[in-house]
């Protein structure tokens, strides 16, 4: 028998696991696909941190407590203060404990979704999994069982979990904790169309195994469940291309965003979650990230979301050498086009956007840029929905609540699995920052328990 | 200028291919796509259009009615005629040729992916040449859109160039500079409720297009005989001259 059960092997699973290994415990992780890494593994390799040595490097002045009042602006103070307070003092410790374990990280620093200074913070999101994988093991005292699906959470008759049964029905008892890591549910129709039918026409891309597994198991025994009314897609996914899942961020640079009408439809400064709003209500469920030469120069082909020169060698940007030969490529009336950007022109020359109120490039960061320089570009954007970011309530030791806010003894949650941190929105990067830093703190605390 | 494109469709490789009882691939809808042959004869098609915009395109698409979800994928590209033909019967390449002749009479240009039922033998675009009477030019790459639009394939350091003046069939390779471009999303959820036709297999093999003596060309991979020639670099050379003298003999 285990110390510790782990289920699921994403980036918040090995986080608990390596830190409920570094705390003495042993652990048994179960994957329930051949190969672990999940979501995490094909996210956009973001995290949101906040006062690291790379942000010094760069002059970049951050810390705790502006990331806190970025991170409760973005979910509209929906989030849970506690769970965000705690993320923010647990961050740079993290940050650094991921660099000991090896993963490694860009010098690039970019502003995103929700951020009032650069700090998405750039790692490649499967090597980081592999990272803490290894790390983990290195000990000898995690035991990996992939191709294992957990079914169910074993009781006590008090109430506290004591183990798990598999989709066998093998019984696994651990000695102290069960720590439930296993994502979202992206890629199970039925959750999501109760949750999110205003996504279904949107493009889901997530890990196989993100079939709401944990949360289903959890709330069969009491667990309750946090901001699920704010399931949201990503905006910037090009919808009609199945090669490249990433999204693209233009708009933080520069770029207005127009809709099959030719008509801006939305401050394109906020964060990208409820861009995807947006984009959901407009005719096609599509719009497009338009800008000029001088922003797409201004794309960094080493971060994801920002990687205009890739995306165009790609064959994704729609080019045009004049604004009425673009609007021909993607069939907008050309006058209607040209009056557009003429009139979001006109608002950057006043300081003064009336139809939307942008004032920014990115939330409270960055100055404005006309649309003006040949050659014009358009690259077709739709919401894509990568996780869920909703579900199990946890406290900030991780540990899974019922409605009444009891703690579930025996239980912590971590990453994708547990609501309650995002809120109403998303700030880029932090998914899977939350994914590493609470597997981290649900390790350590299931160790201790 | 009235274009054909016929299109194959293959297997998506994202898929594990699953045969079944008979030992060959199902081939179910949601895992077929456009070959890279396919999208890039497609495209120099579109790109013609492009140029002139009273070109004519019809698309057709071999396959039953799994072959629609492609067909609408080429809907969506502002190509509104679009019809699947089936090879369901037994075929050889000769056959699918005269199919695909019959659906293609009347064109100035046949558009077609390199390996369009042959297994990449190349016996099906040239035999379609043969049987419809027009020039053939194989391995296209890409179009060259000046004036007058060309054709254009390269071998090395060689360009060749054909002059679209006279009707042509033209077997398409893949070249990133004939990359197909994607659909707008609007056109991809219109094309959603677009009405495929379907060419009539059997009133499509007719004796009115005649091949003469594909029986011994048709198959004829299988029969090829294989020497191995070993040796030093001089030994190698003196078997490869006795073997070609001998052929020519």
């Amino acid at each position: 028998m285990s110390d510790v059960i782990v289920v699921g092997g994403g980036a918040a699973g090995w986080a608990a696991a390596l830190a409920a290994v570094q705390g003495g415990a042993s652990v048994v992780l179960f994957e329930k696909l051949a190969e672990s890494g999940g979501s995490s593994a094909l996210s956009g390799g973001c995290l949101a941190l906040a006062g690291t040595d790379l942000q010094a490097a760069q002059g970049v002045a951050d810390g705790p407590d502006l990331l806190f009042k970025d991170l409760c602006e973005v979910g509209q103070h929906v989030n849970d203060a506690a769970l965000v307070r705690t993320y923010c003092d647990a961050q740079l410790t993290t940050y650094d404990w991921l660099k000991e374990a090896g993963v490694g990280f860009s010098p690039v620093i970019e502003t995103a979704s929700g951020q009032s200074v650069p700090r998405v913070h750039t790692v490649d999101p499967a090597d980081l999994v592999r990272a803490l994988k290894a790390m983990a093991e290195q000990g000898g005292r995690v035991v990996y069982r992939s191709n294992a699906a957990v079914k169910n959470l074993l009781s006590a008759p008090d109430g506290r979990v004591t183990g798990v049964q598999l989709e066998s029905g093998q019984e696994l008892l651990a000695n102290k904790s069960v720590i439930i890591a296993s994502g979202g549910f992206a890629k199970n129709p039925e959750m999501l169309n109760q949750y999110a039918p205003q996504y279904a026409e949107a493009v889901f891309v997530a890990g196989a195994g993100s079939q709401g597994d944990g949360l289903c198991m959890a709330t069969s025994i009491g667990a309750d469940l946090r901001d699920m009314n704010y399931v949201k897609g990503t905006f910037g996914k090009h919808p009609t291309d199945e090669t490249n899942d990433h999204s693209l961020q233009a708009v933080y640079k520069g770029a207005i965003a127009v809709n099959q009408d030719g008509q801006r439809f939305v401050d394109e400064s906020i964060s990208y979650k409820l861009l995807g709003d947006a984009v959901m209500a407009q005719p096609w469920h599509t719009g497009y990230q338009i800008m000029d030469q001088g922003i797409f120069d201004t794309g960094d082909d080493r971060v994801r979301i920002l990687d205009f020169g890739r995306r165009l060698e790609e064959g994704l940007f729609y080019v045009g050498d004049t604004l009425e030969e673009l609007a021909t490529q993607i069939e907008i009336d050309a006058d209607t086009l040209v009056a557009t950007i003429a009139r979001y022109n006109g608002y950057v020359e006043a300081g003064n956007d009336p139809d939307f109120g942008r004032e920014h490039l990115v939330h409270q960061h960055g100055v404005l840029r006309k649309i003006e320089t040949p050659p014009f570009y358009a690259y077709p954007s739709t919401a894509v929905v990568f996780g869920t970011y909703c579900g199990l309530r946890i406290d900030p030791h991780a540990h899974v609540l019922r409605a009444d806010g009891s703690r579930i003894d025996g239980l912590f949650a971590a990453g994708e699995v547990t609501g309650g941190f995002h809120g109403a929105a998303y700030m880029t990067g932090s998914a899977l920052g939350k994914a590493v830093v609470f597997g981290k703190i649900a390790g350590e605390a299931a160790a201790a328990s | 200028m009235k274009i054909t494109v016929l299109l194959a469709g293959v297997l998506d490789p994202k898929w594990p291919v699953a045969p079944d009882g008979d030992g060959l691939p199902v081939r179910p809808a949601a895992q077929l796509a456009l070959s890279p042959f396919d999208e890039a004869a497609l495209e120099i098609a579109l790109k013609i259009r492009d140029k002139a915009l009273d070109t004519e395109i019809r698309v057709i698409v071999g396959g039953g009615e799994e072959a629609i979800k492609i067909a609408r994928t080429v809907c969506a590209l502002n190509v509104p005629d679009v019809l699947t033909v089936d090879h369901s019967t037994l075929w050889d390449q000769a056959a699918v040729a005269r199919e695909l002749a019959q659906c293609s009479l009347g064109s100035d240009l046949v558009l077609i992916g390199r390996e369009y039922g042959d297994c990449d033998d190349g016996l099906v675009p040239s035999m379609l040449a043969r049987l419809l009477g027009y020039d053939y030019f194989g391995r296209v790459q890409v179009l060259d859109a000046g004036e007058p639009p060309k054709l254009l394939r390269e071998n090395g350091a060689f360009v060749e160039r054909l002059v679209l003046d006279r009707p042509v069939v033209a077997s398409v390779t893949n070249d990133r500079r004939s990359r197909l471009r994607k659909p707008l999303m609007k056109n991809v959820m219109m094309a959603r409720q677009a009405q495929v036709g379907a060419v009539d297999a059997v009133a499509a093999q007719g004796d009115a297009l005649k091949l003469a003596g594909v029986s011994q060309v048709a198959g004829s991979r299988s029969a090829v005989e294989c020497t191995i020639i070993e040796g030093t670099l001089e030994q190698q050379a003196e078997l490869l001259a006795a073997l070609l003298l001998d052929d020519a003999a």
